[in-house]
C-alpha cells in the first residue's frame, strides 16, 4: 500500500483546541472570575507571581482558561503582559509601608507591634473538611466578630485596608532593622543610584547582579523555588536561616504624578514578604550575620521563604551546591523556560531520532558482521542516480553519543 | 475612579495593522508621540477607554505582532551576529504566545524580518504540515500579512525546525533555524559562563578531547545531530539539531543562515560564502547518515529519509522534505538546483558536495587497528 | 521617526533589510530609504544603545521620542559621522573578548560610495574629495570584492587595523543618499 503524507494544518489544531475546551463543558454553571478570585485566590496568586503581572482578575481569567494549570495561566499572563504598553515605572516603595494582615517573627517571642497571626491554618490539623462537600453558600466564620474590641489601639471601627493604615504602618517595627541597628546583620548595601537592570529587557549575564537574581526569583516557579530552597536546608548548602519576619499584606504602588510631580499612591498590591537571618558570618573580624530577602505577588509564603533562602545562598558565593550556584538557580527556576522546554519534548523529533538510529545501527551491524572489504551497492537498483550514497561499513562497538535529550525548538 | 484625560502618555491607542505602532515595551514616558501610529481614544475614564477598544483583537497589535522596540532589539542582534559569524549574540527575548522551547526565538527573528511583500515557508521536521509549523505560519500570516508557501524555491524567508531543505537556497533567501541549545560546548560543560570564556579564547580543547574519547571508546565519532562545526575558522558553533546530512549545506552557501533561540536568548548567524567545517579527525572523517531503502513515495536515494511504521507492521522509508518529495513524484530525476540557472551547485549529499571525500561514509576495509 | 521623514514601521524595516544584506555581503551596495544614514540609525537606535552623532537635528528627533542616550564616540554603541570624523576607528569601543558584540557600529555619511573601483560613481555633494578603494575578502565575500568609499585612506587603514583584533572590533556602515555598503569586522580590508 502506498505512502501518503499526512496534511494537517489549521483544522487539526482547531479541533484539538476544541477538544481541550470541551473538557470544561460539564453542564454546571461556569465558574465565575469572582469565584476564582475569592475562593481560589491562592491559585490566582501563584499565576500572578509566576507571570510577573499583578492583575487579580486577569489571573482569574487565565486560571479559568487554563483549567486550573497555574503555570499555563502564568504563561497566558506573561504573553499578555508583553503586549502591553509601558507607561511608567513606579517609585521605589519602602516595605515598611506594607499594611500587614499577617506578620510573624520566628526570631523573637514577641516583637513591637505584636505577632499578628492573621489568616492562617498553619497551626491547625490538616483534616479534610467534608462540610465543604455540600456547601450551600460560603459562610464567613468571622461575620459575628466584635471587631472594635479586638483592636488594641483603643480606637473603634472595623480594621479594613485603607482605614487607619498610617497608624499600623508605623507600628510594625522591622525586625531586621533592629538587628542591623545593633550591627548584628550585614547592611543591605547602598541604595542603587542607577535604574535597576530589568531582566525582562536585558538578558541575564553571569555572574548576575543581586537585583537580577531577586527579579528572577520573584518570578520563579513556586515548586522550583521551594525545591531548591529545601535542598539548601536539607544540607546541600550552608544556609539554614532564622526568619526575621514573614509579612502578608498590601503594598502601595506609587508613581510620580504626570502633572504635579507629587508621589501618589495609585493602588495596592497584595504581597508576601520575608527576611531571613543567616547565621553565617559575612566577615571574620566584626562578625555579622548574612541575610536573605523574599517578595512575591499574592499570598505565597513558601515561595517567599524559599526565595530568601536562595537569595542568601547565592550571595554567599560558595558554589559547590546547586542552591548556591546562581547560574544553576537562574537557569532552572523560570517556569516558562522550564515548562516550555520540558513540554517541547512532545514535539516531533523524528529527524534527529533517525540520525541517532543511524549511529546505533551502524555499530550493531558491524558487531554482527565482520567488516566488509568494499562498500556494498545500495540494496535497491531502481532508478538510483549517480549521487546515491553507499551503505558503507565502519566503526566498532559502542553506544551512540545521544543528543536526544537536547533536541527541540 | 477619577476621569482620566486622554493625553499622549495616558491612553492606550489602537494601532492599524499595517502601520500602527504601539510601543509596548519601552520604559520611558514620552514615547507615545511619534511612535504610536494609531488613533487616540477619547474617553471620560479608563473603563470607557477600554470598552472602546473591545473587539480590537489582533487589530490592536503592531505590524508583525512585535512592537518596534522588540524588532530593534532582534535586528541589532542579527546584525552583530552576521558581523561575527558563529558567535552567540545575547538579546532580550520576549515572551511570545508560543511556549519557550517551541520556536519563540525563530518567530521573533522571522517577524523582525518579514515585510508584506515577502513570502514565508515554515517547516518542522522537514514538513510544512506539522501542527507546530502550521501554528507559527498562521501567526505570521495574520500579523505580517504575508503570502505563505510550501514551495522552498518560492519563499523569501523560511523558518525551520531541524532541517535544511533539499532544494538549494539562493542568494535572496534567508533561512531561520530554531535552536534549542545554543552552545556546542554544553555537551562538555553545563556552565555558560565557563563556555563563554572558552569561546573568547578559542579554547576548544575540551570538545576535541570529548570527540577523541568517543573514537577511542566506540571507534568513530558518535555524534548524531547538533554536530559541532567551526565557522570562518574561529567560532565553534552548534548548527541546531539538523542531521549531519544537512551540515555541508552551511559551507559556502549563497544564502544567509540565522539561528535563533528564544529561551536561551541568543542569535547567531552564518553569512553566505563562509567556511563551515564539521569537526573531525584526519582518519575519522565526518559522516552523513545512511539509509536502507529509497523513498517509498518517489524513489529518491539522494535525500534525507525517515522511517514510518505502518499499521501493517511494515517500516517504510520516505523523504523527509515533504514538499520536495511531492515534486519528485511528478519528476523523479528533479535536480536539487532545478530552479537555478546554473547547475552543479554544492548543497550537501546528492550534489557535487558529495564527491568530497569527507562526505562519504568511512569505508572501513578492515583497517581499523 | 516621522520627524526625520521616516515611517517608524515600514521604513525601518526596509532599512534593516538593506543593512542586513549589506552586512551579509560586504562590499555590495544596497538600497535604503533616503537619507540612508538616518534610516540606519532609525532602525538601530533607541534608549537601549548609546549614540554619538554630530547631527543635532537627528539628536533632537531621537530625544523627543525619549530614544536618545548620548555618549562620546569612545563610549558609544552607535557612532555616527558626517564626512570624515575627527575620531579614529581605533578610539571606538571594540567590545570584550567574552562579548565582542558590544563593539560599536560606525555609521558614516560619505560623499562617494560604490562597489568596484568607483568609475562612474555617483558622487553626492561631498564635503571633501576623499575617495579610497579597498579590497575586501572574508565571510560573505566569494573571492574578493572592491569598494570605493569617500573617506581618507588613513582612516580606512585604521579601520583595518582594528579588524586585526577580531572577534573584538567595530562594524562599519557607509551611507550615501539611498545607498549603503557595509564592512563588518569579519572581513579583511586591503586599502589600495
Amino acid at each position: 500500500m502506498g505512502y501518503v503524507a499526512v496534511t494537517a494544518g489549521e483544522e487539526l489544531i482547531e479541533r484539538a483546541a476544541d477538544l481541550f475546551d470541551a473538557q470544561r463543558a460539564d453542564d454546571e454553571p461556569p465558574v465565575t472570575l469572582d469565584q476564582f478570585d475569592g475562593q481560589l485566590a491562592r491559585l490566582t496568586a501563584q499565576a500572578m507571581s509566576e507571570g510577573g503581572l499583578y492583575a487579580p482578575r486577569l489571573a482569574a481569567l487565565a486560571v479559568k482558561q487554563a483549567q486550573g494549570d497555574s503555570v499555563e495561566a502564568a504563561f497566558l499572563l506573561r504573553a499578555y503582559r508583553s503586549t502591553l504598553e509601558r507607561w511608567d515605572e513606579t517609585e521605589p516603595v519602602d516595605p515598611d509601608e506594607l499594611f500587614a494582615t499577617r506578620r510573624v517573627s520566628p526570631a523573637y517571642k514577641d516583637v513591637p507591634g505584636g505577632q499578628i497571626l492573621g489568616p492562617t491554618k498553619d497551626y491547625t490539623q490538616r483534616l479534610l473538611d467534608f462540610g465543604l462537600v455540600d456547601e450551600g453558600t460560603v459562610t464567613d466564620p468571622t461575620a459575628d466578630w466584635d471587631i472594635a474590641t479586638d483592636r488594641d489601639d483603643g480606637e473603634s471601627g472595623p480594621e479594613e485596608p485603607g482605614h487607619d493604615e498610617k497608624d499600623q504602618r508605623g507600628r510594625l517595627t522591622n525586625v531586621m532593622q533592629v538587628l542591623r541597628d545593633e550591627g548584628l546583620v550585614a547592611p543591605a548595601g547602598d541604595p542603587p543610584t542607577e535604574e535597576p537592570v530589568d531582566t525582562t529587557r536585558e538578558p541575564v549575564t553571569h555572574p548576575p547582579e543581586r537585583e537580577a537574581v531577586l527579579q528572577e526569583l520573584a518570578r520563579g516557579e513556586t515548586g522550583a523555588i521551594t525545591a531548591l530552597g529545601y535542598s539548601a536546608l536539607r544540607g546541600y548548602g550552608q544556609v539554614h536561616p532564622t526568619l526575621a519576619e514573614v509579612r502578608v499584606g498590601q503594598l502601595p504602588v506609587q508613581v510620580e504624578h504626570p502633572y504635579t510631580s507629587d508621589q501618589v499612591r495609585v493602588t495596592d498590591t497584595g504581597v508576601t514578604e520575608t527576611e531571613a537571618i543567616v547565621p553565617v558570618y559575612e566577615k571574620r573580624d566584626d562578625p555579622q550575620f548574612a541575610f536573605g530577602y523574599g517578595l512575591t505577588f499574592g499570598r505565597n509564603e513558601r515561595k517567599a521563604i524559599g526565595m530568601s533562602v536562595l537569595d542568601a545562598s547565592i550571595a554567599l558565593k560558595g558554589s559547590d551546591e546547586p542552591a548556591e550556584d546562581p547560574e544553576f538557580v537562574l537557569d532552572t527556576v523560570d517556569a516558562m523556560d522550564a515548562f516550555g522546554f520540558i513540554e517541547h519534548l512532545k514535539l516531533p523529533h523524528y529527524v534527529t531520532f533517525e540520525s541517532i538510529l543511524d549511529r546505533i545501527r551502524t555499530l550493531r551491524d558491524d558487531d554482527a558482521e565482520p567488516p566488509r572489504a568494499e562498500a556494498a551497492e545500495p540494496p535497491d537498483a531502481t532508478g538510483s542516480n549517480e549521487s546515491s550514497i553507499d551503505t558503507g561499513s565502519g566503526g566498532g562497538p559502542g553506544e551512540t553519543d545521544s543528543d536526544g535529550g537536547e533536541d527541540g525548538e | 475612579m477619577d476621569p482620566v484625560k486622554p493625553t499622549r502618555t495616558g491612553v492606550r491607542t489602537v494601532s492599524e495593522p499595517d502601520h500602527g505602532e504601539n510601543h509596548a515595551s519601552d520604559g520611558t514616558t514620552g514615547e507615545a508621540t511619534d511612535e504610536s501610529g494609531g488613533t487616540p481614544v477619547e474617553a471620560e475614564d479608563v473603563d470607557g477607554a477600554l470598552a472602546a477598544l473591545d473587539g480590537a483583537g489582533l487589530a490592536g497589535y503592531n505590524y508583525a505582532y512585535l512592537d518596534e522596540h522588540t524588532k530593534r532589539e532582534v535586528r541589532r542582534a542579527v546584525l552583530k551576529a552576521i558581523a561575527i559569524p558563529g558567535h552567540q549574540v545575547p538579546f532580550a527575548s520576549r515572551p511570545m504566545p508560543l511556549a519557550r522551547g517551541w520556536g519563540t526565538g525563530g518567530i521573533q527573528t522571522t517577524l523582525s524580518l518579514l515585510g508584506p511583500e515577502d513570502t514565508l515557508k515554515v517547516i518542522d521536521q522537514g514538513s510544512d504540515e506539522s501542527v507546530n509549523a502550521a501554528n507559527i505560519r498562521r501567526l505570521a500570516e495574520r500579523t505580517a500579512d504575508v503570502e505563505t508557501t510550501t514551495d522552498t524555491t518560492a519563499a523569501d524567508v523560511i523558518q525551520t525546525r531541524h532541517r535544511i531543505p533539499e532544494e538549494v537556497l539562493d542568494r535572496d533567501q534567508v533561512l531561520v533555524l530554531q535552536v534549542p541549545v545554543t552552545d556546542p560546548l554544553r555537551k562538555v560543560d553545563p556552565s555558560d559562563a565557563a563556555n563563554r570564556r572558552r569561546h573568547a579564547h578559542a579554547n576548544y580543547g575540551k570538545m576535541w578531547v570529548h570527540l577523541y574519547e568517543n573514537v577511542v571508546e566506540y571507534g568513530e565519532i558518535q555524534v548524531a545531530s547538533r554536530y559541532p562545526v567551526t565557522v570562518a575558522g574561529r567560532y565553534l558553533m552548534d548548527p541546531s539539531p539538523i542531521p549531519r546530512w544537512d551540515v555541508p549545506k552551511l559551507n559556502d552557501a549563497d544564502n544567509l543562515f540565522l539561528f535563533a533561540a528564544g529561551r536561551e536568548a541568543r542569535i547567531y548567524a552564518v553569512p553566505p560564502h563562509t567556511d563551515v567545517e564539521p569537526l573531525a579527525f584526519d582518519d575519522r572523517p565526518f559522516q552523513v547518515e545512511r539509509f536502507d531503502a529509497p523513498c517509498e513515495a518517489c524513489g529518491a536515494t539522494d535525500t534525507y529519509r525517515t522511517a514510518v511504521e505502518t499499521d501493517e507492521g511494515d517500516r517504510l522509508v520516505v523523504c523527509n522534505d515533504t514538499s520536495f518529495c511531492l515534486k519528485r513524484r511528478e519528476d523523479a530525476g528533479l535536480a536539487k538546483d532545478h530552479h537555478l540557472d546554473r547547475d552543479g551547485v554544492d548543497w550537501g549529499p546528492g550534489t557535487p558536495d558529495a564527491d568530497d571525500t569527507d562526505q562519504e561514509p568511512a569505508t572501513n576495509g578492515g583497517d581499523r587497528t | 521617526m516621522r520627524a526625520l521623514g521616516l515611517d517608524p514601521v515600514t521604513d525601518t524595516r526596509r532599512a534593516f533589510a538593506g543593512l542586513r544584506t549589506a552586512m551579509a555581503r560586504p562590499g555590495t551596495v544596497q538600497r535604503l530609504p533616503a537619507p540612508a544614514d538616518h534610516a540606519v540609525l532609525a532602525a538601530l537606535v533607541d534608549h537601549e544603545v548609546c549614540l554619538s552623532t554630530p547631527d543635532q537635528r537627528l539628536a533632537d528627533a531621537f530625544s523627543r521620542e525619549g530614544r536618545l542616550v548620548a555618549a562620546a564616540p569612545p563610549e558609544a554603541d552607535v557612532v555616527h559621522a558626517v564626512g570624515t570624523p575627527d575620531w579614529d576607528p581605533t578610539d571606538l569601543n571594540r567590545g570584550r573578548l567574552v562579548e565582542p558584540s558590544e563593539g560599536a557600529t560606525a555609521v558614516y555619511r560619505v560623499g562617494t560610495l560604490a562597489d568596484g573601483t568607483g568609475d562612474g560613481t555617483r558622487d553626492a555633494n561631498s564635503t571633501d574629495g576623499a575617495k579610497t578603494t579597498v579590497r575586501v575578502r572574508g565571510p560573505g565575500v566569494p573571492g574578493e570584492r572592491t569598494a570605493t568609499v569617500g573617506l581618507p585612506a588613513d582612516h580606512l587603514r585604521d579601520l583595518s587595523r582594528v579588524g586585526a583584533d577580531y572577534p573584538r572590533g567595530i562594524d562599519a556602515v557607509f551611507a550615501m543618499e539611498d545607498r549603503v555598503l557595509a564592512l563588518p569586522r569579519s572581513v579583511t580590508m586591503e586599502v589600495t
